[in-house]
């Protein structure tokens, strides 16, 4: 299943150089914990989280606080890669890209809405075994002379 | 599938009176993100790393933990566990067994794990056991 069919949409986003007491409004109005955070050319320059702004003081911006650079995804990949992608970076969540524009959001709770409502399957896989210094994965050792 | 298959079995648990310090050196020395916080043999709490993080050293685990606990059983479905989760807003899920005893945890990196990279089952090894080959007999 590709990921722009089950990423939020449209994402929140705001600007680097904003301050944190505006993330922090939008986030309640929108009742979210992350934004994107666009700098120069409006490209994603990283991804605000309402953990982050716990650290915020009088004066401090978004920029100041954002996780950079951020962990993006293509709108066009599958939602395994995705999450893949957050377990391996550790991330809440990962801008969803389409030709270098952020269209949207991929968060944990998305995919775990996925698996909630049955749309997603676990892949079972078997490992595949063979005797110890048996079969094809096996190199015997070069004979001596 | 049900997270009787999937849990970690190595849980570690913590007292509430126990102090913030030490519950950060148990997760770090088993290099894990949450702890169950027992009080006596009730299960009252679960400390995360993320609490941890925002607790001082020496205030009490009954102060930084997260309670009530939101709990399932070893045959909760994959699906159940889910929304529980996001209906929580949790990251783990303790799992007790029949008799309500603590025997594993599933937290949202096991999910994202079986999302990403499916679910390999581990009958290889049991075969492996069951097969023993030794040379000359």
């Amino acid at each position: 299943m590709r990921i722009d069919r089950i990423m939020t949409k449209p994402a929140q986003t705001i600007g680097a150089t904003a301050s944190t007491a505006e993330a922090e409004v939008l986030m309640e109005k929108a009742r979210i914990h992350h934004l994107v955070v666009l700098g120069r050319g409006r490209k994603v320059a990283g991804v605000l989280s309402a953990r982050d702004l716990r650290a915020a003081g009088p004066g401090t911006t978004v920029g100041d606080l954002m996780s950079s650079p951020a962990v993006t995804v293509s709108a066009a990949d599958d939602v395994q890669t995705g999450a893949r992608l957050l377990r391996r970076h550790g991330v809440g969540c990962l801008p969803v890209l389409d030709r270098g524009r952020v269209v949207g959001v991929l968060a944990t709770s998305d995919l775990l809405a996925l698996l909630g409502k049955g749309s997603l399957r676990v892949e079972q896989r078997a490992t595949r075994w063979t005797m110890p210094k048996r079969g094809p994965t096996h190199r015997p050792e070069p004979r001596r002379a | 599938m049900r997270l009787r298959d999937i849990m970690s079995e190595n849980v570690e648990i913590i007292g509430a009176d126990a102090i913030v310090d030490q519950a950060k050196e148990l997760l770090h020395r088993h290099d894990i993100r949450h702890l169950i916080v027992f009080e006596g043999s009730a299960m009252v709490g679960v400390l995360s790393e993320h609490d941890v993080r925002r607790a001082e050293g020496t205030s009490f685990v009954r102060a930084a933990m997260s309670a009530p606990v939101v709990s399932a059983t070893e045959a909760t479905t994959l699906r159940q566990a889910a929304n529980l989760m996001r209906g929580n807003h949790v990251s783990c899920l303790p799992v007790l067994d029949a008799s309500g005893r603590l025997t594993g945890i599933v937290t949202v990196a096991d999910m994202l794990d079986l999302i990403g990279n499916g679910v390999t089952r581990e009958r290889a090894d049991e075969h492996r056991k069951a097969v023993t080959y030794v040379p000359g007999r």
